[in-house]
């Protein structure tokens, strides 16, 4: 495997002729991104709390808070090596790096630093194995993803959906100690939910992507071809979905509740798969909902499946209360 | 003595909204470390890693 040679940490930053940054807390919690360590903590407590045993509550706490900061960690190292695309995003360049408040070396060190005490604490608190999935998701996210595939093949986040998908199996792993079936599952639902999310994002930010180079499946299949494959994508979704219902993962009540959300969840995609979106190339408006007369099928979806994941999820926590208490 | 550290040229005096944001940041980290210490040895007081501990 080779890794870009592109290095961003020397590269001068337009500090103030002081030397001081006036980067301050809250611009390194954006580079953590909070966005995406929400849906990692919920979905990694639902892991946990699925999981079979217990863990005593300030460990379960400990758990999440290293797993959150795991995620922040390697959202700060994914900042520090795309600072340079970053900047030419509309969705990205608003980020403290290419605000150039901040040298690339701080977030550099920032991620590091947290990465290397999330897992050794996670380790302390939990057990091996999960620190073990923390590193493992960390090193996926910035080395194999960040740094080998994103730039290179579009099929970028397919592979690179892993590290996302990991959170609940690593909460499930911090309670047994170990990798199950049902943890698989788990693991599987954000996987196959990660090219259909990101496509639809990428169908109407298409000139965005294109721009800096990163080669996201409109760009390079074109868009049709990437509607077919969101289209497949969302009916192996639905099989695994309808998993946990054979392994005694989900109940009756996350029976239905899927039913209805996967329901959803292709109605919407099938309605993308119909439609023209990712097929205009005009500059392309600035907000992450904005988008252009023909992509809006590809919008809704996009806003629809992160409410999917959070409902599936949620329905998978419920059901295993609901059939605790009875 | 030979004085090893590099010696600043041309010293720009920081800007208050600077000086603010260093302040922020320094106790920021402060709190950072506080905690860090506390969870560290509440985590292996948990894990019953202090043989003596309370």
């Amino acid at each position: 495997m080779s890794i870009d040679t592109h290095i961003v940490a020397d590269e001068p930053v337009a500090l103030a002729a002081s030397g001081l940054s006036l980067a301050g807390p809250r611009d390194f919690f954006q580079l953590m991104k909070p966005r995406v360590m929400s849906l990692v903590i919920f979905t990694a407590i639902i892991g946990l709390l699925v999981a079979p045993g217990s863990l005593p509550l300030y460990n379960s706490i400990m758990a999440i808070f290293c797993i959150a900061v795991g995620a922040g960690a390697s959202g700060a190292l994914n900042m520090w090596y795309d600072a340079d695309i970053d900047a030419q995003m509309t969705r990205t360049k608003k980020r403290p790096l290419p605000r150039g408040i901040m040298a690339p070396r701080t977030a550099l060190t920032f991620g590091f630093l947290l990465s290397v005490v999330s897992v050794w604490m996670l380790g302390l608190a939990t057990n091996y194995v999960a620190a073990g999935l923390l590193a493992f998701t960390i090193f996926f996210y910035v080395v194999i993803y960040t740094m080998w595939l994103k730039r290179r093949t579009p099929q970028n986040i397919v592979i690179g959906g892993a590290p996302g998908a990991l959170p609940p199996m690593i909460g499930y792993a911090a309670v047994t100690g170990t990798v199950t079936l049902d943890s698989t599952i788990l693991f599987l639902i954000i996987f196959i939910w990660t090219p259909p999310h990101f496509w639809a994002l990428a169908l109407y930010k298409l000139s965005d992507y294109g721009r800096v180079g990163i080669p996201m499946m409109p760009n390079v299949a074109g868009p049709k071809s990437t509607r077919n494959q969101m289209f497949a994508y969302s009916l192996a979704l639905a099989a695994v979905c309808a998993a946990p219902v054979f392994t005694g993962l989900g109940g009756p009540v996350y029976a239905f509740g899927a039913l209805l959300l996967n329901l959803g969840f292709v109605a919407l995609t099938f309605k993308v798969w119909r439609s023209r979106a990712g097929e205009k190339d005009e500059v392309q408006p600035e907000s992450l909902y904005e988008v252009q007369k023909g992509d809006r099928d590809a919008r809704n979806l996009f806003a629809f499946s992160i409410l999917y994941l959070f409902a599936m999820f949620a329905l998978i926590g419920v059901d295993h209360l609901l059939r605790g208490s009875l | 003595m030979q004085e090893y550290r590099n010696k600043p040229e041309n010293f720009v005096e920081p800007t208050p909204e600077e000086i603010k944001a260093r302040t922020k940041r320094n106790i920021a980290l402060a709190a950072g470390l506080l905690i860090f210490v506390i969870l560290v040895f509440v985590t292996m007081v948990s894990r019953g890693q202090l043989p003596n501990a309370v």
